[in-house]
């Protein structure tokens, strides 16, 4: 590591260590392939996020897990990256691994109710979409959610809230 | 849907993500509206549904690689420009140094010691030279 990147002292090169533990690489890619739908921009945000945190390493202390700044950071990175309208979700659901169905019949249905589901929640606002990403695939509390994604805590609630609904209308 | 299914329903997606704790109240509500069991039992196919998104992530050493060395370029870019930034500062200064010593009558003077500094100077190389090589003998 330390002759990876120079001019950090021993705290921080075992931060730096955590970023690419397996564990931490495999939430921010997880969770920016959720919220973009689309691997290619996935891997150009995730190295992004890597680069950023890097970089920061001495602003972070402590204060939260890793896992939890770099999710922050990913999300303010995928923010931008929506801002300047530089991509597009587009994973088709044949990229996607859905899980093994016991059998053929049950995963096309899977499927054709993923796919439909896919073309409704890209349309949704992203704000939204994080907010029950980081809850229903990372346990995160409303509180810790509000914390990432720098909203208040009834915002958090009521997105998560309006996103439920919209995804029941689908099922 | 009355007031008190939609708020109970509320509660109930709390309860779900963990956010809030079943009430005896809530609970007994359960077991008595079917529309309210049916959201419940909703949202857990909801989950079931979407964990089909959740796919397992195989590590791509590439990125962590370029990662890095993008990092290593930012830094010695950063690096190079304060660099740059420390040079144009101390030559502005000396050549506002020497403009003051010309404005108060030492023009003179100035371009005598650049003189001697021109031929000195050059004057010294050989002994550098030497001093250089006696320490990698060390
Ligand atoms: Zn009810």
């Amino acid at each position: 590591m330390k002759d990876r990147i120079p001019q950090v002292k021993p705290v921080e090169i075992i931060y730096l260590d955590d970023i690419i533990k397996n564990d931490n690489y495999k939430i921010i890619y997880g969770y920016l392939l959720k919220l973009t739908m689309n691997e290619e921009l996935t891997k150009d945000i995730t190295q992004e996020v890597m680069v950023k945190a890097i970089l920061n390493i001495k602003k972070f202390k402590g204060q939260s897990k890793l896992s939890t700044w770099l999710i922050s950071i990913a999300s303010n990175l995928y923010k931008d990256s929506i801002r300047k309208n530089k991509y597009t979700s587009s994973l088709s659901v044949e990229e996607l691994s859905i899980k093994d169905y016991q059998n053929i019949e049950e995963s096309v249905i899977n499927k054709d109710t993923i796919r439909r589901m896919e073309s409704i929640l890209k349309d949704l606002p992203y704000e939204k979409r994080m907010v029950f990403i980081l809850k229903n695939y990372y346990d995160y509390s409303y509180e810790e959610i509000s914390t990432i994604l720098k909203s208040p805590i009834g915002t958090v609630r009521s997105r998560l809230h309006y996103y439920i609904k919209k995804l029941r209308s689908l099922i | 849907m009355s007031l008190n299914h939609q708020k109970i329903q509320e509660e109930l997606l709390d309860i779900y993500y963990g956010e809030k704790h079943m009430t005896e109240e809530i609970r007994i509500h359960l077991d008595t509206c079917s529309e309210c069991a049916t959201y419940w039992k909703e949202l857990d196919v909801l989950k079931n549904r979407m964990s089909a998104y959740d796919r397992e992530v195989e590590i791509d050493e590439r990125i962590i690689g370029r990662a890095f060395s993008k990092s290593n370029i930012i830094v010695e870019r950063k690096k190079n420009l304060k660099d740059l930034l420390v040079f144009a500062i101390i030559s502005s200064l000396l050549l506002a140094l020497l403009g003051l010593l010309i404005y108060m009558g030492y023009g003179k003077s100035v371009i005598i010691v650049q003189i001697i500094l021109m031929v000195c100077v050059p004057l010294l190389i050989p002994f550098m030279i030497r001093q250089r090589l006696m320490e990698e003998e060390y």
